[in-house]
């Protein structure tokens, strides 16, 4: 008996390939008794993401059911075997338990120490486990994983700091302000990277106001996908009165907002803390800005100098973090050897 | 003889009135505003009462302090009746102070009977107990500050550190700070005033003066006031109170110890 995997993800295959091998999770349990019916493996259970497309299965004969899963992907994929065959990798135990665990920690995602695979892996469990695809050795696998994962992340700081410039932002407006939850973010202009910061935001519970007057029907259109309103650019000093959070991101060749605007707008918010985004190249706004009490100004080198600090910070943890997934893996191992015996298992 | 109770619960009205009008400065809480409006006006009820009974008791209106009594009641009379009529919200906010101050001051140059209400032994109790639970409001303001000014040290360097993530939000801080330093103020306002009135006899409210003690409690509760009345008015906010809570406290701090540095001979109470 041997626990393996069979898979492919962003480090081995190109976006176009996993797109063609991805399974969408509504067809899991049909693939899954597709294979439990060719007999391919004892357990078995599909965890595929953005990222990657894996194959856990329990089997007594490992070549084989090896072979057997390959052209099922190329079935499934309508691909020839030949062209993503070299892109797929097969682990036997114990790497592929310490695959799972390192996969379930965000170890070997594209963002390091991103939190979200953990619930990708948890679903892919109680779908497999739903339908009766696992047994005691998934069972126990999977539920370890999970546990590892936590370990992972309470016992080094692989999730400390965001990596993306959005997150960042969201990270910084929650330590200037509690929560956004009812906070105003203004937004000037309508460039991809203030989309994506004010998408964040708003996700977190802030009502955005869209200024533009080159592209209004942009603004427009945004903001009622936003759930906000848009406003011109010459009414936008009017209501700055009531904004917490100012993105700029126009392309004006000049500076659009100065040291003394800014000082007369605390003025008139009295002196309540104003967090502002430059993320527009030139800049937008005065650097002098910063100079001001109880005003934030951060522009995108400072917003990427922090991602990419944090991004080290984690790689810095990786080290520990497989220690603590190596432990893991034979503490896994022992008990697999005990439940099965050495010999079986 | 007249009862000074009468004159106390008048002033502790007054002085609710003026925590309520505070609060709701800051929190915009509609409810504040009418409970302190209501304290005035019972204050004033029972204040003209206390007019009354002064005047038939002492039949002259030519005394110091039955002057300030009138001057408070009718500056607080028409204040209220111009926040009424012109919806001039926070008017009593500004005469609330002054009327204190004028009750306070005819305490000191009134009769010693206006004071007996302060000369039971419980009073001494009363006067510790703000001025330590003020004390400990004022500790909690100064942690706060502490906490504010490095926080907002770490986002406005951009250089975040571990602090950046262990400290709570600036906003939290800022709640925090405000919460204390209103609580710890009126409190150990309360205890001030109180520990004056605790003094017998005017004869004992003069040598209170000679303890520095006592005349850097005076001058540390008034730059108190003062930075919270900036923070009230929104003309500083953040660093700037921050700053002014850290260096106030350091003068709280030394006026604890100043009882340990002076003669004996002139300290008065604790």
């Amino acid at each position: 008996m041997e626990i393996l995997v069979l898979g492919l993800n962003h480090k081995t295959a190109p976006l176009e390939l996993r797109e063609k091998l991805s399974i969408p999770s509504h067809k899991a349990d049909e693939l899954l008794k597709t294979l439990a019916d060719r007999h391919i493996f004892t357990e078995r259970l599909l965890l595929s993401t953005c990222n990657r497309t894996e194959i856990y299965g329990v089997g007594t004969h490992a070549l084989e059911e090896i072979e057997k899963t390959k052209q099922f992907l190329s079935e499934y994929s309508h691909l020839d075997l030949k062209q993503f065959e070299d892109k797929l990798y097969v682990l036997k135990q114990p790497h592929s338990v310490e695959h799972l665990f390192s996969v379930a920690s965000g170890l070997d995602s594209m963002v390091l120490g991103e939190t979200e695979i953990i619930g990708q892996v948890k679903d892919a469990y109680l779908s497999a486990h739903k339908s009766q695809q696992t047994g005691k050795v998934l069972n126990a696998l999977f539920q370890r994983s999970l546990k590892v994962a936590k370990n992972v992340r309470t016992q080094t700081d692989i999730g400390a700091g965001h990596v993306s410039v959005a997150s960042v932002a969201v990270d910084l407006a929650e330590k200037i302000f509690e929560n956004l939850k009812e906070k105003r973010v203004m937004v000037i202009g309508t460039g991809e990277i203030s989309t994506l910061v004010t998408k964040a935001m708003v996700s977190r519970g802030a009502h955005p106001t869209i200024v533009s007057s080159r592209h209004f029907d942009r603004a427009q259109t945004l903001a009622a996908e936003l759930g906000g309103k848009a406003l011109h650019f010459d009414d936008y000093e009017a209501h700055i009165k009531d904004v917490d959070v100012m993105i700029a991101a126009t392309s004006a060749p000049t500076t659009l907002i100065h040291k003394d605007q800014v000082d007369s707008w605390m003025k008139i918010r009295h002196q309540r803390p104003l967090f502002m985004i430059d993320v527009a190249v030139p800049r937008n706004i005065d650097a002098d800005v910063e100079k001001l009490d109880n005003v934030y100004l951060y522009n995108i080198d400072d917003l990427q100098q922090i991602t990419e600090k944090n991004r080290v910070s984690r790689e810095s943890q990786l080290e520990e973090c497989f220690r603590l997934v190596k432990h893991q893996t034979q503490y896994y191992m022992d008990w697999l050897f005990k439940e099965f015996g050495r010999q079986e298992a | 003889m007249l009862n000074p109770s009468l004159f106390l619960i008048v002033f502790l009205g007054y002085f609710a009135a003026l925590v309520c009008y505070f609060i709701n400065f800051e929190t915009q809480k509609e409810s504040l505003l009418t409970w302190g409006r209501q304290f005035v006006f019972m204050g004033l009820v029972l204040h003209a009462i206390f007019l009354i009974a002064l005047y038939a008791q002492t039949k002259s209106i030519a005394t110091p302090y039955f002057s300030e009594f009138l001057v408070a009641f009718l500056v607080l009379t028409i204040s209220y009746v111009m926040e009424w009529k012109y919806k001039a919200k926070f008017l009593l906010l500004f005469s609330l102070p002054v009327a204190l101050l004028l009750c306070f001051l005819a305490l000191l140059t009134g009769p010693g009977h206006f004071s007996g209400v302060f000369s039971g032994s419980g009073w001494l109790a009363v006067h510790l107990t703000f001025i330590l639970s003020g004390f400990a409001g004022l500790v909690i303001a100064f942690s706060s500050a502490l906490m504010y000014l490095l926080q907002s040290t770490q986002l406005k360097s951009k250089h975040l550190g571990k602090i950046f993530l262990k400290l709570p939000s600036l906003e939290a801080l800022d709640q925090i700070h405000f919460r204390a330093l209103s609580f710890g103020v009126i409190l150990f306002s309360l205890g001030i005033l109180t520990g004056i009135f605790w003094a017998k006899n005017l004869q004992e409210l003069r040598e209170v003066w000679r303890d520095p003690k006592v005349v850097f409690s005076f001058v540390t509760c008034a730059m108190y006031w003062a930075v919270l009345g900036f923070r009230m008015s929104a003309l500083r906010r953040g660093q700037k109170i921050a700053i002014g809570t850290l260096l106030v406290f350091a003068m709280l701090v030394l006026t604890f110890f100043s009882t340990h540095a002076i003669p004996s001979a002139l300290t008065r109470g604790f």
